[in-house]
């Protein structure tokens, strides 16, 4: 742990990037314990949304497993997301066609062997395809998963969806009751301002623990794939496929296997949606979702597991924080300047005038912030904000004008050892 | 026989909605072939279209001399409301995509941030709620009811009008001099700028023919159902269809299909997104690009 017995040559090894990302995350920390402990942000909120976020970084680091890696174009995460959730609630909902009220853990199994088979059947045809082709037969794969499980009511109860679906640890030793037992707990930062952590907040906190938990595992199993010999295939394939057939490899059958492999861990945040949402419908495998886990993995830097699991929290921080503006005093909005710099003294009354009043509902605001994010990222930080850190094969590693490494922050020492 | 009766059916209602597809999908393909890129923001621009008519037509209002039970004012409303599109997309490829230094994957990603950007303004301005086009609904024509065919005049109208703008583009292609620098620099972009073709101008020119009948397409479809924010973007997966197959003059299919000699052809650079951004030769982003629709 050389981040504890020597924090100084730890910061002093990174990279301008890292640094730049991990003090955002400190600050970004600092705000939101702020917020919780003075009572502005409902710490049972705050944890919903941070296992949304879980959730998106799931996405995003199968996504990444599969663009990032291997370079395929997958425009399905929300088919697989959805199958993934499906076969969860088709095993553990109480009104569900087929098999209700089993235990979660067989949820999970189905929804997993459900993605992949359907990633093998969508595989066969077009992963021999080139990557915009691939791109257009996952989005209409997308669809049709869609308005399968919409008009195939006698298995999926179509569009009423499935509901009564238990949590996770349903049926566990000590887990389920585990939030009863605990005790309710007040916290008073600011006299007046109670803030209380009861029943709610620790079902949410068993949850963050699940996503956590289905995070770690997810994210131990992608960087150990990505840094041994069959990762290096991956990237060889994304950087030139042909060379990679050169060298022996049967690139569609590495292709096969990144993509299922992505597949499985977006069906994973599928379960856990399941489980934590208690309700799923057709309406959850909207195509919108897709694009929001592109934006994350793009955001994060292609390639990169710890970036895709950032731009994953940042995605869900775009998402919710159009909502957070309607919750604004509307004096907020529509005076300028607003009425707490008028107090200070500082602005007579002749510049005091109404703006225009600021009504746009969060829907398309947080579209429109999405979709300008995305251009703005391409045209400023194509690679993204995390891009991966000491990696050894470049995309471009067979161009004659190679730079032989990144500028900064290489570790000479361990090689292939610390590549992310 | 009540098969045939409902295959006539289906067949008529299948050349009314086609022919709104037609308007679509050409653009996207010659974009394709000429910018080089899956433009998903094409079916977003039918929006714009259709809700750049809606303006248009409302300040226009609605004339007594009417063709085929549309006013007249309407047919200047959709031309307008196609030049109105054609130069939103001028905007958008000289502010967005024109300064990108990414791949063709670059710019289809980018393309889809363009399809939400365009959603949103239109779902600000216009709310989420659906709207129509000022214009009576008609009725089926009768005397096309005696053969089982259920169409209205309006529908007659897309037709029509579909089928003018399809011939028109085809005789720009064939037979001006604009067509051929098009055809020429969709098959090779090097050639044709060695050969004294002013590449940029014909881009440009791609897209405004583009965005012009993708804008005409999004009025047809506004008259054909009604108008909604979601309306171009839910007819992207359709009108991508017509364009994977619809290559009527291309010499040997099989050889770049196949992926192999694909790779061959085109070059083996795959697009990069890894930390360096490429810097590939002017001209040299249309690489990843297959022979289109207009070779």
């Amino acid at each position: 742990m050389s981040t504890l017995t020597d924090p100084r040559g730890y910061w002093g090894d990174l990279t301008s990037e890292e640094r730049g990302v991990a003090g955002f995350l400190a600050a970004a920390v600092l705000v939101l314990l702020a917020l919780m402990l003075t009572g502005v942000l409902n710490p049972t909120y705050f944890l919903f949304l941070f296992g949304l976020g879980g959730m998106f970084g799931l996405m995003s680091l199968g996504l990444n497993a599969q663009w990032g890696y291997t370079g395929l174009i997958n425009f399905s995460v929300a088919a697989f997301f959805g199958l993934g959730a499906y076969g969860a609630a088709i095993m553990t909902a109480s009104n569900s066609p087929i098999a209700g009220d089993m235990n979660p853990i067989f949820g999970l199994v189905l929804g997993l062997i459900l993605s992949a088979i359907v990633a093998i059947a969508i595989g066969i045809p077009t992963l021999r395809l080139r990557a915009d082709y691939l791109a257009i037969a996952s989005l209409g794969l997308a669809e049709v998963v869609r308005l399968i499980i919409l008009n195939e009511g006698q298995w999926t109860a179509g569009s009423q969806g499935l509901r009564g679906i238990p949590r996770f640890f349903e049926g566990w030793p000590v887990l389920p009751t585990l939030p009863e037992a605990l005790p309710q707990v007040n916290i008073e930062m600011i006299p007046g301002r109670v803030v209380t952590l009861g029943l709610p907040f620790w079902r949410q906190l068993l949850n963050v623990t699940l996503v956590l938990t289905f995070m770690a595992g997810a994210y131990l199993v992608l960087r150990r794939a990505h840094r041994s010999p069959w990762g290096r295939v991956l990237r060889t394939i994304r950087a030139d496929e042909d060379l990679a057939k050169a060298l022996g490899k049967n690139t569609y059958f590495f292709k096969m296997q990144s993509f299922v492999l992505g597949c499985l861990v977006m069906a994973l945040a599928g379960v856990f949606f399941a489980h934590f949402q208690l309700f799923v419908n057709p309406g959850n495998l909207d195509p919108t979702t897709t694009f929001y886990v592109w934006v994350a993995v793009i955001l994060g830097g292609a390639g990169s597991n710890r970036g895709a699991l950032f731009g994953g929290f940042v995605v869900v921080a775009i998402r919710e924080g159009p909502q957070f503006i309607e919750q604004l005093p509307p004096a907020f909005l529509t005076e300028f300047p607003p009425g707490f710099l008028r107090d200070l003294g500082f602005i007579t009354d002749d510049v005091l005038f109404e703006l225009p009043s600021i009504a746009i509902s969060p829907g398309p605001l947080q579209l429109l912030l999405v979709g300008l994010l995305i251009i703005l990222i391409m045209r400023f930080r194509p690679q993204g904000v995390l891009p991966p850190q000491r990696e050894l094969i470049w995309p471009d590693a067979v161009d004659e004008d190679v730079r032989k490494r990144p500028d900064s922050g290489v570790r000479d020492q361990r090689g292939g050892d610390g590549d992310e | 026989m009540a098969v045939t009766e409902q295959f006539i059916r289906l067949a008529a209602d299948g050349v009314v909605y086609s022919s709104i597809i037609v308007l679509g999908s050409i653009g996207l393909s010659l974009i394709y072939s000429i910018a080089g890129f899956a433009n998903f923001a094409h079916g977003d621009t039918m929006t714009v279209g259709a809700y750049a008519t809606l303006v248009i037509f409302g300040v226009v209002g609605g004339t007594s001399m009417s063709v085929l039970g549309l006013p007249v004012s309407f047919f200047l409303a959709l031309l307008l409301g196609a030049a109105v599109t054609a130069v939103v997309a001028l905007l958008t490829e000289r502010l967005v995509y024109k300064p990108l230094d990414v791949g063709p994957i670059g710019l289809l990603i980018t393309s889809i941030g363009v399809a939400f950007v365009y959603r949103a303004l239109v779902q600000i301005r216009f709310s989420a709620d659906s709207r129509r086009y000022d214009i009576q609904a008609l009725r089926p024509i009768d005397w096309l009811l005696e053969y089982n065919i259920a169409v209205t005049e309006h529908e007659v109208a897309m037709v029509a009008s579909a089928i003018v703008l399809v011939v028109g583009l085809h005789l720009l292609l064939q037979h001006t001099d604009l067509g051929r620098k098009m055809r020429a620099t969709a098959d090779n972009p090097s050639l044709a700028r060695a050969s004294g073709i002013r590449v940029r101008r014909i881009e440009l020119w791609t897209w405004i023919i583009g965005a012009g009948l993708a804008g005409a397409g999004g009025a047809f479809l506004g008259l054909f159902n009604q108008l909604i924010p979601r309306m171009g973007f839910n007819l992207l997966l359709v009108i991508f269809v017509p364009h994977r197959d619809g290559r009527p003059t291309d010499a040997d299919p099989d050889v770049d299909r196949h992926p192999d000699r694909q790779r061959v052809r085109e070059g083996t650079r795959v697009p990069h997104h890894g930390r360096r951004v490429a810097r590939p030769a002017p001209g040299d982003r249309r690489r990843g690009r297959r022979r289109g629709w207009l070779t």
